[in-house]
């Protein structure tokens, strides 16, 4: 009996299949995205009609706000996304419960993970394998030439007014009420540094860590990003002491939405720009 | 209040439980079509459905909805017989199962398999894949107790009260040691140990149930059996004694049983708390304090409440979901206060 249902599963599942990737062909899909910058890389390839839901993390374009919200990535739940007849479910190796996604493979549908890797060639690796299952390559492989164009341009013009030792960098995650946080190694803001040519002051420790303002000045940062989760917040005035740091005396501090800063999606050029004239030496 | 006559009472709490069932089975974020249902419902059963199923009805429904199901059935029911025989060991209302230690031991385990498991613990992870979550909190979990239990009892002999106060040391021990990690957690990790505290029957699946059930099981058949016993605890330890109880032996199984069945439940939901502590009293207004009506009452009653919350978690924010813990002290706070306001209440409280 048990074996039957079995067979009968598989060889329904695999109808399903055969199915599904019909309707993929023919431009059909509906497609889950569990990750902020997959919604927005969907969104840059014109294939929002495709999305019928997002995971909570999902707040850019402000349309994505709208559509149906599967959960936070790490809780997961397999029939609600079931309930959107999804075809496909792109999400990064950061989503789960594990046991969840297993589920919703058993059930016949197409879940693809795409490895969260915070480098360049990782935005461009995410964004054309996201082109090419939602086939739209040939968009994907501009968006790639556009990124890549501006950011050499930008390089280049980092690298005109180079700094003598790289500078030292302070990355601070305002968190509205959770308080702020500054991002040592193994963060997204980590590679950002990095990106940009700076050192990340806090590198003894791994993750976010609660702000001390007596520790700041302490690491004398040059510049200090500020990610804003919120939009508003005024981290300068809660933190009197951070006035004292070269970055605040010589005006190189930067203040921008977090997901903007830290996304790793089709916005890291705009992410660079925004940052770039704290970084240059003479202005 | 007069006490509802028991043959009425099982009928009752029997047909609710059947119609709870049946209702959470057909309900769900998926909308599936009454003809579907009865096709699924013909091929379990062996017959031929009268038409094909569609592959995500059948998944959802035997796969997803029915060990989920029967999870919350047993996680409920285990909860909340363990609450009753806690608060009759300890003759005090308070009491509840989390009081000698399993919860937060299971919370200390869980949360550093969620902190470690990629760095420190990493080969123990490794080597258990996904088991390794619940089986680090089941041995937190009864280690906890065994400290407890071994702090309370001198020369062979348990004190309750100072296994109570032994209670709340470890449980500031284990609860510092959560904290510490905590600490230590990245962004994901604070996220995923959050919701671990709030519950979740989302991960259910039939090769979960047959690893937990003997745990949860046993306890429930065995439990009822230490009935008459708990009956003596109420008139004090030596009376109990003296009407041929062994008092010493009594506490150790009702300590092992509710570490067991608690330890299981936790170590694959996470916490669920309220359900220990308000569904034995509720019944305690409803069937008295009789502990051979009480501790099966319990189970059923908790079987019954913990899958409609289960149920609300799954439907409410669809396609998300809702943590079951939240939706059980949401529910559960404003009740049992509704309880302590009544009137009847003081007058009926004999514990």
């Amino acid at each position: 009996m048990k074996k039957l249902l079995f067979i009968e599963i598989f060889v329904l599942s695999t109808f399903l299949y055969i199915g599904l990737a019909s309707k993929a062909q023919a431009n059909n899909m509906r497609v889950v995205s569990i990750d902020g910058s997959i919604t927005e890389i969907i969104y840059a390839l014109d294939m929002q009609s495709a999305l019928v839901g997002v995971d909570t993390t999902s707040r850019y374009p402000d349309e994505a706000i709208d559509l149906p919200k599967v959960g936070y990535m790490r809780q997961l739940s397999a029939e609600g996304i079931l309930s959107l007849n999804p075809s496909l479910i792109i999400a990064t190796d950061e989503a789960g419960p594990s046991e969840v996604l297993e589920q919703l493979k058993v059930a016949g549908l197409e879940v693809v993970i795409i490895d969260n890797d915070t480098s360049l060639n990782g935005v461009y690796e995410k964004v054309r394998t996201i082109a090419s299952l939602l086939k739209a390559e040939a968009k994907g492989e501009k968006i790639i030439k556009g990124l890549q164009a501006n950011i050499n341009q930008m390089t280049e013009q980092l690298n005109e007014k180079r700094w003598v030792s790289p500078p030292r960098v302070m990355f601070l995650l305002a968190a509205g009420s959770h308080g702020t946080m500054i991002a040592g190694k193994n963060t997204q803001a980590d590679a950002m540094i990095s990106l940009m040519g700076g050192i990340n002051v806090a590198s003894e420790f791994n993750s976010y860590k609660p702000l001390t303002p007596e520790g700041a000045v302490q690491v004398l940062p040059d510049i200090i990003v500020i990610a804003d989760t919120r939009g508003n917040a005024n981290v300068l005035d809660s933190f009197e002491l951070l006035k004292y740091t070269p970055a605040a005396q010589n005006n190189r501090i930067v203040q921008a939405d977090s997901m903007l800063l830290l996304g790793f999606g089709p916005r890291i050029d705009k992410a660079m720009s925004t940052m770039a004239p704290a970084f240059y030496v003479s202005r | 209040m007069s006490r509802v006559n028991p043959l009425w009472m099982w009928l009752l709490f029997a047909a609710l439980l059947l119609l709870t069932s049946a209702w959470s089975l057909i309900t769900g974020a998926l909308d599936i079509p009454t003809q579907q249902l009865l096709n699924v419902i013909q091929q379990s059963l062996g017959w031929t459905p009268s038409s094909t199923i569609p592959i995500h009805f059948q998944i959802t429904l035997m796969e997803f909805r029915l060990p989920r199901l029967l999870l919350a059935l047993l996680v409920g029911a285990a909860l909340a017989i363990s609450g009753a025989a806690i608060q009759g060991l300890f003759r005090n209302p308070l009491a509840d199962p989390g009081l000698i230690g399993v919860s937060s031991g299971a919370a200390l385990g869980a949360v550093l398999i969620i902190v470690l498991g990629d760095t420190l613990l990493s080969h123990w992870s490794f080597f258990a894949g996904r088991w390794a979550l619940p089986i680090t909190a089941f041995i937190f979990g009864l280690l906890t107790t065994l400290i407890i239990y071994r702090i309370g009892t001198r020369g062979g002999y348990t004190q309750v009260s100072t296994l109570l106060l032994a209670g709340i040391a470890m449980n500031a021990i284990a609860g510092a040691g959560t904290g510490v990690l905590t600490y230590l957690a990245d962004d994901t990790q604070l996220r995923s140990l959050t919701f671990w505290s709030m519950g979740s029957l989302a991960k259910a699946s039939w090769l979960d149930l047959k690893v937990v059930a003997p745990f949860i099981i046993l306890p429930i058949v065995i439990l009822p059996f230490l009935s008459n016993a708990l009956n003596g605890f109420l008139m004090g330890e030596s009376v109990a004694s003296h009407l041929g109880f062994s008092v010493r032996w009594t506490k150790r199984l009702i300590i092992v049983l509710t570490s067991l069945a608690v330890g299981a439940a936790v170590s694959v939901t996470g916490v669920i708390g309220f359900l220990g502590l308000v569904v034995p009293h509720l019944l305690r207004i409803l069937v008295g304090p009789d502990h051979r009506l009480l501790l099966p009452a319990s189970a059923l009653c908790g079987a019954l409440l913990l899958a409609l919350a289960d149920m609300l978690a799954r439907t409410v924010v669809a396609p998300a979901e809702l943590p079951i813990g939240l939706i059980m002290a949401l529910i559960g706070g404003p009740f049992f206060m509704s309880l302590l306001l009544k009137p009847s209440f003081a007058s009926n409280r004999t514990l």
